[in-house]
């Protein structure tokens, strides 16, 4: 295991971003999205957006307070131990509970369009393997990354062009602008999930040269991811018309069901693209798992490192294989939304907290 | 480097391998010879109102000679209470796995069609990925019976020869206007827009051919348009592929390529659409009794096509199927809540089409008499 702080460059960020937007944006978003009130499915998306580059600076921010530590020793450096546990509690319920979903949820999916008969404590083998990666250090995971993106993000970006056949224009709902009913929507708020990337980078921080502009990356790769992740949602529903979409629970994999050319080689071209987006969990379940692991550390600091690796990734294992349904996912998503909201929110605190102490140090 | 890292070393090692090996997915796999893969899919309903299943299968040839008589394929049929009831039972029929994964065609009997509609028997395709959507489907008139027991007359196997019946690059026309299984889905989620679905029956030398394109009202199959009318349709909805045409003095031409202009409105609280079609043609033979310059050719044809639309409208306006998606250009004017609306709508609608044609070379005119 490589405990030594190799630094990451802000192009290495940037490919992590890119994998966590690749794992976490096919499963269930375009459901999520197709099912806010109003139509104008770019609406969410780009106030999802605009959200999540506002909390990645906000996140950077804290961590620009001290370069050369990580998200939690920020916390524990500026409010002291309340903080800590303020923060890497709920950071370890959702960080465990996020991985546990996506783990399972891409096990379903593999499960319902590939492997039909093979059990799910076997398609679950992506977390050990994740927890491997991660027990290498942040260091092997942006080196892996690297390689994993080259891989991934281009034959995803191919595969959604390929999605641009067939494609009636009329069948989209008008843009309608002012319509800003999706902001009533639960499904806008649990859509949140793709959006808070940034994170799973909490136990890297120590790894940048500069922490304050690691909101950087994230923006360049949120708004390079966003033609695909529009493309999941908007594929489909000029392709089939809303209402096909929105009974459809994963309306991007049926998307490329549809897709027949007498040119095109690959007949199974889902499977293709499920086992590209497979790389891009892995990597990301190792970004989690790293990142839990240090919360771990920082709670339980006398906790050896493998001890903690190995509990993270046997309980990640244990408690996806015993999700009993997709449904469940569903809601796991959704009722960890106010958890989700309060870690963007809380580097604010945090800001608010250091600007107090530091007028209260100038006053003194 | 002591005994206990070399230890941990190759521990390591092992721990990553072994996921590695356990994940190319092979598990409880039924192997290609253990499966018998559906080919054609037929869905008929009998007088008795059940629902009878026809499958078709290809066969690898054998050299011996033996096995279904010598044919490349076997046919099978089962009677069920629904599709999906039909399709467990003739599964306990079976010596091999019966796998609609590679299920190239779907058909459904007019009858059914007519009487059940077609989404209800098809529904399974969707909840359980069990089948690919992008199956070309169509209608059959009359009994299915010929159509799986007879060998493809052109050789090909089962299934292939729809697809090749229908696609671009072999035997399609526009005429036979290729439906995919989603698409007949995608409208029955969609008021605003109806299927238009390929109607065929038997033929004496191949093995079906084209009776016409059957529309929908509710799911349920409400009239046909013959193969000419179909044109009209294809030309509306710019899925033309190049077609020949006969005009009423005898000229032949071919619709090489066209671009409609449609403008959906409102007049009087009713829609008012106008449709501007381009066509551009040559010609590809004349009539030397009465030769015609490439101007009156091309009046003949816009009065031809402009004649055929009024009837395609009237014809689908009486049963408010609107096969154009003319319904899904008022999604901005109609609030949602209408959509269901549509079909009333569209019956009162006003359409009119103008088709501006022109002859972009004269063809067989310009060699020397």
């Amino acid at each position: 295991m490589n405990e030594a702080k190799l630094p990451l460059s802000d192009g290495q960020y940037f490919i992590l971003q890119l994998a966590v937007f690749g794992a976490t944006s096919y499963f269930l978003y375009p459901y999520l999205i197709l099912h806010t009130d109003g139509g104008s499915y770019w609406m969410p998306m780009v106030t999802g957006l605009i959200a999540g580059i506002v909390g990645a600076r906000l996140f950077s921010g804290m961590m620009a307070q001290h370069p050369g530590l990580d998200a939690f020793a920020v916390v524990k450096r500026v409010l002291g131990w309340p903080g800590l546990l303020l923060f890497a509690l709920p950071y370890s319920w959702y960080a465990w509970r996020a991985m546990t979903m996506i783990a399972r949820a891409h096990a379903e999916i593999v499960s319902m369009t590939i492997l039909h008969t093979t059990p799910l404590w076997l398609l679950h083998c992506t977390i050990p393997i994740a927890t491997l990666l991660a027990a290498g250090g942040v260091a092997s995971i942006g080196r892996a990354a690297a390689v994993f993106v080259m891989v991934g993000i281009p034959l995803t970006v191919g595969i959604t062009l390929l999605g641009l056949s067939n494609l009636d224009f009329t069948l989209h709902e008008p843009w309608r602008a002012t319509d800003i009913s999706y902001l009533g929507s639960k499904t806008f708020y649990t859509s949140s999930f793709v959006w808070v990337g940034f994170l799973y980078l909490s136990s890297c921080g120590d790894h940048s040269r500069s922490p304050g502009t690691l909101w950087k990356p994230y923006a360049a790769a949120a708004l390079c991811f966003l033609p695909v992740l529009a493309g999941a949602i908007y594929l489909p529903v000029l392709t089939f018309g809303v209402g096909f979409a929105k009974a459809l629970t994963f309306p991007f994999l049926s998307k490329l069901d549809s897709i027949s050319h007498y040119w095109l080689v690959i007949e199974n071209l889902t499977a293709v693209f499920l086992s590209v987006v497979i790389l891009l969990v892995i990597l990301t379940l190792s970004l989690m798992l790293h990142s839990l692991a240090a919360a771990l550390r920082a709670l339980l600091p006398f906790l050896p490192l493998r001890f903690a690796y190995a509990a993270v990734g046997a309980g990640t294992y244990v408690s996806a294989l015993l999700i009993p349904s997709w449904g469940w996912i569903e809601k796991g998503i959704w009722t960890d939304t106010p958890v989700r909201i309060y870690l963007v929110l809380f580097p604010s605190a945090v800001w608010l907290w250091s600007r107090l102490a530091g007028r209260r140090r100038q006053r003194a | 480097m002591n005994g206990r890292s070399k230890l941990m070393r190759w521990l390591t090692i092992l721990g990553m391998i072994l996921p590695l090996v356990l994940l190319q997915g092979c598990w409880d796999i039924r192997d290609i010879d253990n499966r018998m893969l559906v080919a054609a899919l037929g869905i008929s309903m009998e007088e008795d109102k059940s629902v009878k299943v026809w499958v078709r299968f290809p066969l690898p040839h054998s050299q011996l000679g033996v096995g279904s008589g010598g044919k490349d394929f076997l046919t099978a049929s089962q009677r069920g209470k629904t599709a999906t009831d039909a399709l467990d039972q003739l599964r306990a029929r079976m010596p091999k796995f019966l796998d609609l994964s590679q299920t190239r065609a779907v058909f459904v009997n007019r009858a059914m069609a007519e009487a059940k509609g077609i989404y209800g028997c098809l529904d399974f395709v969707v909840r359980d990925r069990m089948m690919p959507i992008n199956a070309i489907f169509a209608l059959i008139e009359g009994d299915m019976e010929p159509l799986f027991q007879r060998p493809n007359p052109s050789g090909e196997l089962s299934g292939i020869y729809t697809r090749l019946f229908f696609e671009q690059y072999a035997g399609g026309t526009p005429q036979k206007n290729k439906v995919s299984l989603w698409e007949v889905f995608s409208r029955h989620y969609n008021p605003l827009q109806q299927s238009l679905v390929p109607l065929l029956t038997m033929d004496e030398s191949f093995q079906f051919k084209l009776k016409g394109n059957a529309y929908f009202t509710d799911d349920r199959m409400a009239g046909w348009l013959t193969p000419e009318e179909t044109l009209i349709y294809e030309l509306v909805t710019g899925r033309l592929s190049p077609f020949e045409i006969e005009t009423a003095a005898g000229a032949n031409v071919k619709v090489e390529a066209s671009t409609a202009h449609i403008s959906a409105g409102w007049k009087s609280g009713k829609p008012d659409i106008r449709i501007r079609i381009r066509v551009m043609m040559k010609l590809m033979d004349t009539s030397k009794a009465s030769p015609m310059s490439s101007r009156e050719i091309e009046e003949e044809v816009n009065k031809l096509l402009e004649k055929r639309a009024v009837s395609v409208f009237a014809k689908t306006q009486a049963k408010g199927s609107d096969v154009f998606g003319f319904g899904n250009r008022y999604r901005s004017s109609l609030p949602a809540g209408r959509y269901e609306a549509w079909g009333a709508l569209y019956k009162q609608a006003s359409i009119t089409l103008k088709v501006e044609s022109n002859m972009r070379n004269v063809g067989l005119k310009l060699l020397r008499e």
